[in-house]
């Protein structure tokens, strides 16, 4: 019982963290991974039909939980402890959140059901925000037979590659529409790229005269709600997985020993883990202030940028430190924590950096003080 | 706490806090020239004076129970006080040691009578209270201290010597750890004493620290002698008392102790460590390497907010235990060294000689006291890791041996 919880998300980390425990331990994750597919199937299923997961976000009306995002930041420190492979956070956080910021629309209530199922699987192309590149994607929409036509390629599609329905963030015209594109349409190419992170894939995706469907209006205002979506989910999975890896230190640092006792009685070893169980107990408490700010839609941008500024740096920091504690073995790929640092670090890229997040910070908040 | 179903709502304690505050507490002059921290009598004079005024208001000693002169209530009702209270002078000087951490230390472990008579005066603004911990001999080793109280008849004569009691010289009592069983081993040794500052045989020096500031003393006793129910808690249970007093030692630097009344340390307060303000004052705000810095500031901040609300209340539900407090601790220095080093990074040239007024570079010699003061860092992942994480205690030394045995350096 966690008292910065309700009682509900209580529940649900319990419900989800048995789950994963028993449906995908390691030796699951790294059967998925070395089988080439991003996601088991199975374990799909079972999330979205037992524990209705993918459908957190979405509407009672329209099948799904209708939670806050406060119980999706617990689901999703649990995902990040278990190194969930999958698309979860493309199609239940992204998606779900960008096509319930496109407004009332048909297709968008079709699509969140599809994803409530977890029948749908759909993926975000961001205009911008995700690599934080220049030229991140130079896809444009026009019209074209009283619908549109996608033109352009994006570097960098998070679970481009296993996604079914693409949702593209596009200029179209003046400002910004969402647009949705069936993955397998003409003109559509997907080219699965080597990823760092060997539980999240991503692709380079092309549209030569891709037909789309438009959805809603302007959405350059529901593009910096997905992105602060998006930058709240990567803080609260590099928590959940920081505290796991805090927990294998410690762990090893108990049975391991040198100089004829345990590691874990030197200073310098226990105060690593000290330092790792304090990034720990800090990302947790931002990233669920983030969620708690994205649910009451009170200053959530400037909460989610918080709490990726600091996960960004410190969760990576952690994930190094522990690699440090276990020595050589941190080394061997057998050992999971070259997994957790490849799942930290590549988080912390995206949605924007560290760095990005700071100067964001000191210009939203700390200039306009210091301009009085 | 009081009875619930009788207590005053937030809502309109908060209203009625307002209104009382604008009646009669001054307000804070911006153009007033920040003073050196707590070198000054008058300050204490004007603190003694702001809480007599909150006590005679009816809002002092907000977290405090109404039998030892308090009012009873919750930590939100503390915080919405101290929300209102921003724009008036409060008795900032007395939070620490004297309300967060020596009154709730009394307020666990001591008798009635120390309840009534300490916390009452303190609450009254009659009293100060502060710390006899540190000795020369021995800081992170608190326990191992030689400070000797000896029993003679029903009182105790002290022998000995203290040091880095902080505003030691403004306090009228103190809580005061002597070794009182030299046959025990050094923890079970221990007794904590309540004993008046001024008390025949005390001589006390103010020590002068490289900012110049003189807050904390040294003190000597030499022949002390004080009553039996000077003894707070058990005889030779001191640890004990100790224990409690670093846990609300540890909660009042970390910035979660309920009994805080108002905000800002004096030193947070001025505007030489504060990097908005000296990007303000020395026109650097619009570089994006001063903004980078400044973001990275308030990301601390903030998250050091989050984790002392997360913490605090993890330890008042029981979920975390209470040396738990010394991730507060942590958080807390390692924010202090960031905002230091950043406020000379943004002043740049101007550190050395002052962005028109104080000297950004004087305050920054202070760094370390964060890391230091109410026990060091090194102490914390020490508490953090075996106390919390339950990993294997370091070879000691001095475990487990009689005390008098234990070699000690001699000096």
């Amino acid at each position: 019982m966690e008292h910065d919880l309700s009682p509900e998300a209580n529940e649900l980390r319990d419900t989800v963290r048995a789950f994963l425990e028993r449906r995908s331990p390691e030796a699951s994750v790294r059967e998925v991974i070395e089988s080439g597919i991003s996601v088991d199937p199975e374990v799909w299923r079972q999330m979205a039909g037992q524990l209705g997961l993918q459908g957190l976000l979405v509407p009672e009306s329209l099948g799904g939980q209708g939670t806050t995002f406060s119980e999706m930041s617990v689901v999703l420190e649990e995902l990040g402890r278990a190194l969930l492979p999958g698309p979860f956070v493309s199609s239940a956080v992204l998606a779900a959140t960008a096509l319930l910021a496109a407004g009332e629309d048909p297709l968008a209530r079709e699509l969140l059901g599809g994803i409530a199922t977890g029948e749908t699987v759909a993926a975000v192309v961001f205009a911008r925000g995700l690599t934080g590149e220049p030229d991140e994607s130079t896809v444009v929409a026009t019209p074209s037979d009283g619908g549109w036509e996608l033109r352009g390629r994006v570097r960098t599609v998070l679970d481009g590659g296993c996604a079914g329905t693409l949702l593209v963030v596009a200029p179209a015209g003046e400002g910004l529409g969402l647009f949705a594109a069936e993955a397998g349409a003409d003109g559509v190419e997907v080219v699965p790229l080597q990823t760092l992170d060997l539980t999240r894939e991503a692709a380079r995706v092309e549209f030569a005269g891709t037909p789309a469907r438009r959805i809603g209006g302007d959405f350059t205002d529901g593009e910096q709600t997905v992105l602060a979506a998006g930058a709240a989910a990567m803080a609260a999975e590099a928590a959940g997985a920081t505290q796991r890896v805090l927990e294998l230190a410690v762990e090893y640092a108990g049975v391991r020993e040198q100089f004829g006792r345990p590691i874990g009685s030197f200073q310098a070893v226990k105060h690593l883990c000290a330092d790792i169980f304090a990034i720990a107990e800090s990302a947790t408490a931002v990233a669920r202030h983030a969620a708690r700010a994205i649910a009451t839609g009170d200053g959530s941008v400037e909460a989610a940028s918080l709490a990726k500024a600091y996960t960004s740096e410190k969760c990576v920091d952690a994930a190094e430190m522990a690699a440090q504690v276990f020595g050589g073995i941190g080394f061997t790929w057998e050992h999971p924590v070259h997994l957790y640092l490849r799942r930290i670090t590549a988080a912390a890229q995206y949605f924007g950096t560290a760095g990005h997040h700071r100067t964001r910070l000191g210009e939203l908040i700390g200039l306009a003080v210091a301009a009085v | 706490m009081e009875d619930m179903s009788t207590m005053e709502d937030v809502a309109s304690f908060r209203l009625r806090a307002r209104a009382w505050l604008a009646e009669n507490m001054p307000r804070i002059d911006p153009d007033a020239a920040a003073r050196p921290p707590g070198d000054d009598d008058e300050e204490w004079t004007k603190a003694r004076e702001l809480q007599q005024k909150l006590h005679s208001g009816g809002f002092a000693g907000i977290c405090f129970p109404v039998a030892y002169g308090g009012l009873g209530l919750t930590p939100a009702h503390q915080e919405a006080f101290t929300e209102e209270s921003l724009p008036y002078q409060m008795p900032l000087l007395l939070n620490v040691p004297t309300f967060s951490i020596c009154a709730p230390t009394i307020l666990d472990m001591g008798t009635e009578e120390q309840k009534t008579s300490r916390i009452g005066a303190a609450i009254r603004g009659e009293e100060i209270l502060c710390q006899f911990l540190s000795e020369p001999s021995g800081g992170s080793d608190l326990a191992g201290l030689i400070t000797r109280a000896d029993r003679d008849g029903d009182t105790w004569v002290l022998n000995g010597a203290k040091t880095w009691s902080t505003s030691a010289y403004a306090a009228d009592w103190a809580l005061c750890l002597a070794r009182t069983d030299w046959d025990a081993p050094k923890h079970r040794g221990l007794t904590m004493f309540l004993m008046p500052t001024k008390a025949p045989g005390v001589t006390m020096n103010r020590i002068r620290q490289v900012n110049g500031s003189t807050e904390f003393c040294e003190e000597f006793f030499d022949d002390v002698v004080l009553p039996a129910s000077a003894v707070v808690g058990e005889v030779n249970d001191g640890w004990r008392v100790a224990s409690r007093q670093l846990f609300h030692e540890r909660t009042a630097v970390g910035g979660g102790s309920p009994y805080v009344s108002g905000r800002g340390d004096r030193i947070a307060s001025t505007p030489a460590s504060d990097p908005l303000e000296i990007a303000r004052v020395t026109g650097r705000a619009g570089d994006p390497a001063v903004r980078e810095r400044i973001g990275a500031y308030l990301t601390t901040q903030k998250v050091q907010e989050q984790l002392v609300e997360r913490v605090s209340r993890g330890i008042q539900g029981g979920q975390l235990p209470p040396p738990a407090a010394s991730f507060m601790r942590l958080l807390h220095a390692e924010a202090d060294w960031e905002r230091n080093d950043i406020a000379v990074q943004i002043a740049g040239a101007l550190a050395t000689t002052g962005t028109g007024g104080a000297v950004v570079g004087v305050n920054y010699l202070m760094r370390q006291g964060a890391s230091l003061g109410g026990g060091s860092t090194e102490m914390s992942r020490n508490i953090i890791s075996e106390r919390v994480l339950g990993m294997p205690r370091e070879f000691a030394a001095d475990r487990d041996i009689p005390f008098g045995q234990v070699k000690r350096a001699r000096g």
